[in-house]
């Protein structure tokens, strides 16, 4: 089910007034339950049965690893768990990727074997909840979580229908807490829920289903258009990614709130970054923060000198990028952002980053300003690589860049993507501004702001009805 | 007080936002017609559109209200003017004017002529062969085409108009004559107030056709989903499943004679029997024999409908194949054997 559907808004319609009407915390959590198998379901129902693995390996696993003291046994059980889920994405998500890779190398030597390959789909979310599961695990083996004796319980936080399919990546610290206790939002959870459902819809559908139209065509059928136009449509693939996420995510901790649960930010405006390292504490902060807790630092971090730590940046970039697709070009937009990483950390030393600006003065509007374009810049160049369907596409891309030819429509096309980076810059600017995902809730004039929520909410609902749903971009993740 | 205030002015400040963006953006359709006494509907003059019905079109109705590449009514001389007439198929809202199968022509042309070659987009969507009379004679003659080509499909061949504002023929025994019904009509009168919204802003004219899309058959699978189940039976697709055979009424025989009359040169876009050897026409579907794929499959959108940018090439280049013959016949020109384009 899409949070850009009129029937997950129907859903919504029917699930909240039940949910609120429940007496106690076990119905409650129950009906939550249902309603999220019922959501992941509605794509696939046959799928819900790996939901239901992942549960109840790692709920019994967590036990056992709990209850555990000889080393080798806990590291037997943790080895179980990392195998059933990893093991899940591994068929799932890359077997065909590994299988066409060597079998493109064997076909060299005259062996074929296309005869692996296997004719499955990638089940929505898999990445997210095996990582969330995961981490259930990895924590209680490295002692830092209790495991939870409630089975219900633990099977809403593995599929808690707001951040099922696309995050924010949850940690059972975070969120199983809050599953313990009766949920009841609060008029203040209320208040934000609906303004980040709403801004988050007008952000998914008016900003990153709409880019995504023209992102479509023209990497659809890159050798229709010239330089210019291929070039917006990578600045619009820059907006679509981060509106379409982003508007994802907020809609996923309004609905939470709404539900009385607090879902962890998984964006801060990344595109208001002054540096690459400062880009990845602002984007996907759910991901970035898993892979630096439970890989980057198993690595060894930091702690095992400068070279080490610059592979084990890299490795962790390379990884991630793999974690986004079973494809080559995302290993190249994940090294790319590793090499980018690791020569920001040998430039900046022992030094910390400072992550938020204040004005001073026009010199430093000027060099904040720089700093963020050069950032975009860097990042936009591996956008390149996460959008395009194979390596070749990015060289024909890559050349139509290098040997320019201009567009009778460069002039439609700059209007076209300025509306967006403005529209685009203006939500983050007050974001930014006022450190809130809801800033409208800050205009002291309650008819000013339910006159501005009202336009956001009819403007977005007319677009959904004369259009089709555009999946969101993360689902094939 | 205070807060009823804050709420208009709230809705006014975002209005004002969200317009410029959806309009700069062309996130939703723009309304790109205009009313003129004489031709009744028309292209809006200057106009700028994105299109993403089935394609991707981006251009321009130009400042002579025909899309696109803009010539002077003028028509200099040496030039060797064409004009394009049809339906959505000829307008081509789905392609860039450069992948047209018209500029494509104009290109071969114009090269393999040696002279300039001017192709001129005045398809319109809906357009049947009595709109197309009208449409000839109230606006595209002015521009003294040398050749009009029409490209009709198997439902073109009659003469009701469904735009309640387009001229319409009367077709009186051996006259055919072009009246204006809708002059002084409810329906104008209701436009003319509401035009100017339409006109001005992007939001107005998309809750405009939302309005239209207020059927049941329509909210129903929009609000439920895979939950709606649609019991109708899809009509057969008679153009796809069975060839049909078409005779022509005294009317359309008379409007054929006249469009001929006029530097007329018909095209038949599917496949179709015309029980009537009186003209010739060409049947473009035979550019699609022996080819591999489907022109009307859209594999972006996921859906078939008019030609796609492929199907435009060849069109183009069995277009230009076809002119080049015909102009050379004509104005007497050497024949020249490069084909450097096949």
């Amino acid at each position: 089910m899409l949070f850009n559907s009129f029937i997950f808004l129907i859903f919504l319609g029917v699930v909240l007034p039940i949910f609120y009407l429940l007496p106690n915390k076990k119905s409650k959590n129950l009906f939550l339950l249902f309603s999220s198998y019922f959501f992941y379901g509605y794509w696939d129902w046959k799928f819900c049965s790996l939901l239901a693995i992942s549960t109840i390996v790692d709920y019994y696993l967590g036990k056992k690893l709990f209850n555990e003291q000889r080393e080798k046994q806990r590291k037997i059980y943790l080895a179980m768990s990392m195998i059933v889920n990893l093991g899940l994405l591994g068929v799932f998500k890359y077997f065909n990727f590994f299988v066409d890779s060597f079998s493109n190398l064997t076909s060299n030597f005259g062996y074929d074997l296309d005869f692996l390959h296997l004719n499955i789909i990638l089940p929505v979310g898999i990445s997210f909840y095996t990582f969330q599961t995961m981490s259930y695990t990895i924590d209680i083996y490295k002692k830092q979580l209790e495991p939870t004796n409630s089975f219900i319980d633990f099977a809403l936080f593995v599929s808690f229908f707001p951040q099922l399919v696309a995050g924010p990546i949850e940690r059972a610290s975070n969120l199983l807490p809050q599953l313990h206790h009766k949920l009841a939002p609060n008029k203040e959870q209320i208040q934000k829920g609906i303004v980040l459902i709403i801004t988050g819809l007008f952000k998914k559908v008016m900003v990153g289903d709409t880019t995504g139209r023209y992102v479509d065509q023209l990497f659809g059928n890159p050798e229709l258009y010239k330089s210019p136009e291929l070039l917006a449509g990578l600045v619009l693939f820059s907006i679509q990614i981060y509106a379409d996420f982003s508007g994802y995510s907020n809609i996923a901790r309004g609905t939470a709130k709404l539900l009385g649960v607090e879902l962890m930010k998984n964006f801060e405006q990344p595109y208001l970054s002054t540096n690459i390292t400062e880009f990845w504490r602002r984007w996907h902060i759910s991901l970035s923060s898993w892979l630096k807790d439970y890989l980057y630092i198993s690595l060894g971090g930091n702690r095992k000198g400068k070279v080490r730590t610059y592979i084990n940046l890299f490795t962790t970039m390379l990884l991630g990028g793999l974690w986004h697709g079973a494809a080559w070009t995302f290993v190249i937009w994940g090294g790319l952002h590793g090499i980018y990483l690791a020569i920001h950390k040998a430039i900046l030393g022992n030094r910390k980053i400072n992550i938020s600006y204040r004005y001073t003065g026009i010199i430093s509007l000027l060099n904040f300003s720089v700093k963020c374009i050069f950032t975009n810049i860097l990042v936009l160049f591996t956008w390149l690589f996460f959008r395009v369907k194979s390596l070749s596409e990015a060289k024909y891309f890559l050349s139509k860049m290098i040997y320019w030819e201009s567009s009778e429509l460069t002039g439609i096309f700059i209007r076209i993507t300025l509306a967006f980076v403005l529209v685009n810059f203006l939500i983050d600017f007050f974001e930014y501004k006022t450190n809130k995902h809801t800033p409208v809730l800050l205009i002291p004039n309650f008819g000013f702001q339910y006159g501005i929520l009202l336009v956001l909410l009819g403007t977005t609902l007319l677009y959904m009805f004369q259009s089709t749903p555009l999946p969101f971009v993360y689902f094939q993740f | 007080m205070k807060n009823i205030l804050g709420f208009i002015l709230g809705i006014i400040v975002c209005l004002i936002i969200v317009e410029a963006y959806v309009s700069n953006s062309f996130v939703m359709d723009k309304y790109i017609n205009d009313y003129d006494p004489e031709v009744g509907r028309i292209r809006r003059a200057n106009t700028e559109y994105v299109k993403f019905n089935e394609g991707f079109g981006i251009g321009k109705v130009n400042n002579l209200s025909y899309l696109n590449k803009e010539f002077a009514i003028e028509k200099s001389e040496n030039t060797i003017r064409i004009a394009l007439m049809g339906d959505s198929y000829v307008e081509s809202f789905q392609v860039f004017d450069r992948n047209y199968f018209g500029r494509i022509m104009e290109n071969i042309l114009s090269e393999k002529l040696n002279q300039t070659v001017e192709v001129m987009n005045f398809g319109r969507s809906g357009f049947d062969i009595g709109d197309c009379y009208v449409y000839y004679n109230t606006f595209v003659k002015k521009f003294n085409p040398d050749y009009v080509l029409y490209i009709f499909g198997a439902d073109d061949f009659k003469t009701r108009s469904s735009e309640p504002l387009l001229p319409i023929i009367s077709f009186q025994g051996t006259e055919l004559t072009i009246e204006r019904p809708y002059i002084d009509s409810k329906y104008l009168s209701k436009l003319k107030k509401s035009e100017p919204f339409l006109k001005y802003s992007t939001l107005v004219n998309s809750m405009n056709t939302g309005r239209k899309l207020l059927k049941k058959d329509y909210i129903l699978p929009q609000l439920f989903d895979k939950l709606y189940k649609n019991n109708e039976i899809p009509a057969e697709n008679n153009e796809i499943n069975n060839i049909p055979q078409i005779t022509f009424t005294p009317e359309i025989d008379l409007i054929l004679d006249q469009l001929e009359e006029a530097n007329g040169i018909f095209f038949i876009r599917s496949d179709i029997y015309i029980l009537n050897d009186k003209y010739t026409f060409n049947n473009i579907t035979q550019v699609f024999e022996n080819k591999e794929y489907n022109p009307h499959d859209w594999k972006i959108a996921k859906t078939t409908g008019h030609w796609n940018n492929q199907a435009h090439r060849d069109i183009g280049l069995y277009m230009a194949e076809k002119m080049e013959k015909i102009i050379r016949n004509t104005h007497g020109l050497a024949t020249n054997n490069t084909n450097k384009h096949e």
